[in-house]
């Protein structure tokens, strides 16, 4: 289990996250927040890239930072801007990485083209990555992630970047690897968190927000969610959240905090909450 | 009095941990080079084959332009400056193309972190640095042995003193440029004695007991070997300054 207890990290004066008590045990966790939030140093202090101005992070009891490489060598991590070396073909750049990993050679010479058939990668894993797309780098990324069989695979807005078409893949792929691991990534795209995230993590002003199942978010704004086509019908204050045009109609979604008669109720979802929650912030 | 006792499982971890805490035993430096090499050998000791090349180009010219030795009269005084360049040079290309790398942050994650590579990687090239100040020694065209064995000494004191140099602020300071810093200082503090002194830097040279200047070589070496072994063992300040936080 890694437990993160009552963290806190500073640069300065500024606080970008505050007292931040989680615990994760095996499952999909998305980390859920505006950018700025907070999101990526949480992320990298998983990754020991920095450390907590207060409080500890612990893998099975123990400090993570004490743990050193024993730590590093259960975690796969997919940095926000995940760099590569445009000349190396995949199979070369995974070779490269498995051996700073510590990963025995004979073992990373199967492992190496297994994972890149995970990702769809195989038939092209001796062509340089140059000519890849961002798709294709970002499942590289992940099969490098992967190498180790990590217990803990941490993604930093692993989809940012990708069309829709690569998005679904990559959340079939995170299904895919899910069992029997941890998988933490954070994003600000909520669709991405709908579909695989077993719990969603909500960052709201530095601070822990929500830390919950998808449904049970939702639950927060039930009864709340309303659409109507005449929006001008609705005389309580409301927050507009998305607007729909349908021949020559706007449908609008909105939150009331009253009963709103005038309205039909809908069923609230993940991303009514992200927008009503991040309503002061730039999202 | 209410006395909240562990569970079974929570006391055979608690005896995990003490019985790993106490057996074992800290790496000591060459055994974390070992483990290195077998994990890296001297491949993956580069980006790419660009960099060796760039090196050995680098040492031919060097080289060629070292001989025929250009000024007979100050031997000594030229491969005291000169003997650490091939390291300076090698150092501060890998370390560039390192701390440039956008792999920087996904590299600090694995089990053998940038400093380690680093710290293997100078421990190459000072090997390598004192087969260069062999050679050079070698190819000075002196024919007494006391005066061979001085030149070499010399060769190393200096190649030790700017591998201590290069590691004490690669450990100490976590600026990005701070790998230029040692290399820039060598060209002052090898080449500024020569330049200002001239002949007298050349005769002090020349005159310094063997003893003595082996002596320096040797101090020189095990602070080096000292600073590389702090280097190798992450610390908690040690990786913060690597993400430049």
């Amino acid at each position: 289990m890694l437990v993160v207890n009552h963290v806190t990290k500073k640069y300065g004066n500024f606080t970008a996250l505050e007292d931040i008590t989680l615990e994760f045990t095996k499952g999909v966790y998305g980390l859920l927040a505006p950018n700025g939030g907070g999101k990526t140093t949480l992320i990298k202090m998983l990754a020991t890239l920095l450390f907590p101005t207060k409080g500890e992070i612990l893998w099975e009891g123990m400090e993570i930072n004490k743990l050193g490489e024993k730590y590093r060598e259960v975690i796969g991590y997919l940095p926000q801007n995940f760099g590569y070396y445009k000349n190396q073909s995949p199979r070369q750049f995974l070779h490269y990485l498995a051996a700073l990993k510590g990963i025995d050679p004979t073992v990373a010479n199967r492992k190496v083209p297994e994972l890149l058939e995970l990702v769809s990668l195989g038939d092209v894993m001796d062509k340089k990555m140059r000519g890849f797309s961002g798709g294709m780098i970002q499942r590289v990324g992940i099969a490098q992630a992967l190498l180790n069989d990590p217990k803990i695979l941490i993604l930093d807005e692993p989809t940012a970047g990708l069309d829709p078409k690569e998005r679904v893949r990559f959340r079939n792929l995170i299904s895919e690897i899910s069992k029997d691991r941890i998988v933490i990534f954070s994003t600000h795209i909520v669709s991405d968190l709908e579909t695989v995230a077993n719990h969603v993590i909500m960052l709201k002003d530095h601070k822990l927000f929500y830390n919950d199942t998808p449904a049970n978010i939702c639950q927060t704004l039930s009864g709340k969610v309303y659409e109507t086509w005449d929006i001008e019908s609705v005389t309580q204050p409301y927050f507009p959240l998305t607007q729909r045009q349908e021949e020559g109609r706007i449908l609008v979604r909105f939150v009331c905090e009253t009963p709103c008669p005038q309205a039909q109720p809908v069923t609230p979802n993940l991303e009514d909450v992200f927008l009503y929650i991040y309503r002061d912030e730039a999202v | 009095m209410n006395i909240i006792k562990p569970s079974p499982a929570e006391k055979e971890k608690a005896i995990e941990y003490i019985l790993a805490q106490g057996l074992v035993k800290p790496k000591s430096l060459w055994q974390y080079l070992e483990e290195l090499y077998r994990a890296l050998g001297f491949r993956y000791l580069f980006v790419n084959t660009v960099q060796p090349v760039l090196i050995s180009v680098a040492l031919m010219t060097g080289f060629i332009l070292l001989y025929p030795w250009p000024t007979e009269q100050y031997k000594n005084a030229l491969l005291f400056a000169t003997a650490p360049l091939f390291f300076i040079f090698a150092v501060v290309l890998t370390e560039t193309v390192e701390r440039s790398s956008p792999l920087y942050d996904l590299k600090m994650t694995c089990k053998y972190t940038i400093q380690q590579i680093t710290a293997f990687r100078v421990f190459v090239f000072s090997l390598l640095g004192m087969v260069f100040c062999t050679l050079l020694s070698l190819f000075a065209g002196i024919s007494e042995v006391a005066d061979f064995f001085r030149a070499f000494s010399l060769s190393l004191c200096a190649l030790f003193f700017c591998s201590l140099l290069s590691i004490f602020f690669l450990r100490r300071f976590p600026w990005r440029w701070i790998h230029l810093l040692p290399g820039m200082l060598w060209l002052v503090l090898g080449f500024s004695p020569l330049w200002l002194l001239q002949e007298r830097w050349e005769l002090f040279l020349s005159q310094v007991p063997v003893a003595l200047t082996t002596t320096f070589a040797a101090i020189a070496l095990g602070l080096y070997i000292k600073e590389l072994k702090m280097l190798m063992d992450i610390s908690r300040r040690g990786v913060v300054s690597y993400v430049g936080c």
